[in-house]
């Protein structure tokens, strides 16, 4: 039983399930909102959509921008365990996102639309982020090092700019 | 050692999978929540009026009275709830409506000093209104009102078409048998300066001014499809057809006034229904009329999204006199 995996792959996938899930997740919430779905709560709706999915992609983005300017990306294994979790984890977040927008037309109790949603289901929501924060967080910033090169990879990012 | 770090390992993928169980239970639980639809409410009541009469309109018109004053022991109290909705069969949805009528007639009664008890029994027959004073005032509309999507004087004619009203009260006779005529058998009464207002229920309403049919006149919410199917789901999920709904308000007064006031939400335009008396004070229905009094509706009327809230339209998608003949209330007046 092999418990080791590479780490590069483990976060290419785990960056292409957030990317597909919350990628297509925008692409309904655009169309929605070019069509007028949201009316005039359409800013309560992309605030959430953003506060939902932009801390964490912002993480994964910003790592992968990190190994992507190194000579030598880290080759490291990682627990497969881990790995597994951190996806397991993060698709049941990305699935519940997409539930929540998808039940609106269901939800004949609803006044406000999805907003109301959203401030109904925030509690729990909010608690299963933290998980997945918690999760990819070990499992993208593991090492002190990797905080190092993070940080480095910011630090030339602003200075490119 | 090994072996130990290895059960440390094991513990920590059986403490990490009982998460993972966890979460997915959870998520699999709120869909399951989720799916369950309410049932839509059932139409509103039939028109059956069992409101109490209007004020007998005396044949010499009374002397002008305060519009603020303590009734006669023998005048009917009005209680804050209206006995059409508490007799007619109602719709699951109104429940909570009724409750809060209840609540307002219980505590307007206890505050008179009866026993919780009677209740029942003296909800017919107003209760005695010894020592109700100020009790008998309705609740006082927001003054200047607030600002609404279409405003339009009722014509005097309309008004006096069959019979020349002598008091407040036989305006409010006329209005409330167009109404009823209407289907508009929820409405509230509220005071203003000089004279009084009535709120009618909050409605959905078509392109053309006429309230919607059937069931959906009454339904406040989404246009969720009645029957699932994936192809009417997808429809709802890209849906742009808003929904339209409005609410009446018909001010009487000799004062002249300006809607100026902040717009109302959806929320306190559906409140106003439960927060009016079920009719006209007495005090009230016994001024005189004078040149000055006029009947003045406003519309305030509301869009909402398929997906989001309500807000109010200023200003309206219509005119007042395409609302009210689309409503019918011209027509039952005589217009």
């Amino acid at each position: 039983m092999n418990d080791k995996m590479p780490v590069k792959r483990c976060k290419r996938v785990i960056a292409l399930v957030w990317f597909v899930g919350a990628g297509l997740l925008f692409a309904l919430l655009a169309i929605q909102s070019l069509r007028g779905y949201y009316g005039q709560s359409q800013s309560q709706v992309w605030s959430w959509y953003l506060g939902a999915v932009s801390p964490t992609l912002g993480l994964i983005v910003a790592v992968l921008a990190a190994e992507a300017m190194q000579d030598e990306p880290s080759a490291h294994p990682v627990d497969t365990f881990f790995y597994r979790i951190a996806v397991g984890v993060s698709v049941v977040y990305l699935f519940s996102l997409w539930a929540i927008v998808l039940m609106v037309p269901l939800r004949n109790d609803l006044k406000d639309g999805l907003p109301e949603l959203t401030a109904q289901e925030g509690q729990w929501l909010g608690a299963l982020q933290g998980l997945v924060t918690a999760a990819l967080g070990v499992f993208y910033v593991r090492k002190k090092e990797g905080v190092a090169k993070l940080r480095k990879a910011v630090r030339n990012t602003v200075k490119l700019e | 050692m090994h072996r130990v770090g290895h059960q440390a390992t094991v513990g920590s993928r059986r403490i990490g999978l009982g998460l993972l169980l966890g979460t997915c239970v959870a998520a699999i639980s709120f869909l399951g929540a989720c799916g369950q639809k309410e049932l839509p409410p059932p139409a509103a009541a039939p028109t059956v009026s069992t409101a109490p009469a209007a004020p007998p309109i005396n044949a010499t018109p009374p002397e002008p009275q305060p519009p603020v004053s303590s009734s006669p022991a023998s005048a009917p109290a009005p209680m804050a709830s209206n006995p059409k909705m508490a007799k007619a069969p109602e719709p699951k949805a109104d429940k909570k409506l009724e409750a809060s009528h209840e609540d307002l007639v219980h505590d307007s009664f206890l505050r008179r000093g009866a026993a919780p008890g009677a209740l029942a029994r003296a909800r017919p027959t107003p209760p005695n209104a010894a020592g109700a004073g100020a009790e008998n005032r309705a609740p006082a509309f927001p003054w200047p009102p607030p600002q609404s999507s279409a405003i339009d004087i009722i014509p005097a004619q309309l008004i006096a078409r069959a019979k020349q009203p002598k008091t407040l009260g036989d305006v409010d006779a006329i209005l409330r048998k167009a109404l009823d005529q209407s289907g508009y058998v929820s409405h509230s009464y509220y005071s203003v300066p000089g004279g009084f207002s009535i709120a009618t229920r909050l409605e959905r309403f078509d392109a053309d001014g006429r309230p919607a049919n059937g069931q959906s006149r009454w339904l406040l919410d989404n246009n969720s499809p009645q029957s699932f199917s994936l192809s009417k789901y997808i429809a709802a999920l890209f849906s742009t057809d808003p929904g339209h709904f409005r609410v009446l308000v018909f001010v009487t007064t000799d004062r002249p006034f300006a809607a100026t006031a902040a717009a109302p939400s959806r929320a306190q335009a559906e409140g106003w229904l439960a927060g009016g008396f079920n009719t006209l004070p007495r005090d009230v229905a016994a001024q005189s009329m004078n040149a000055d009094i006029t009947c003045t509706a406003l519309v305030y009327e509301f869009e909402k999204p398929p997906g989001g809230a309500a807000m109010v339209k200023r200003p309206g998608s219509l005119d007042a006199d395409r609302h009210l003949r689309g409503s019918g209330l011209l027509a039952a007046l005589g217009g």
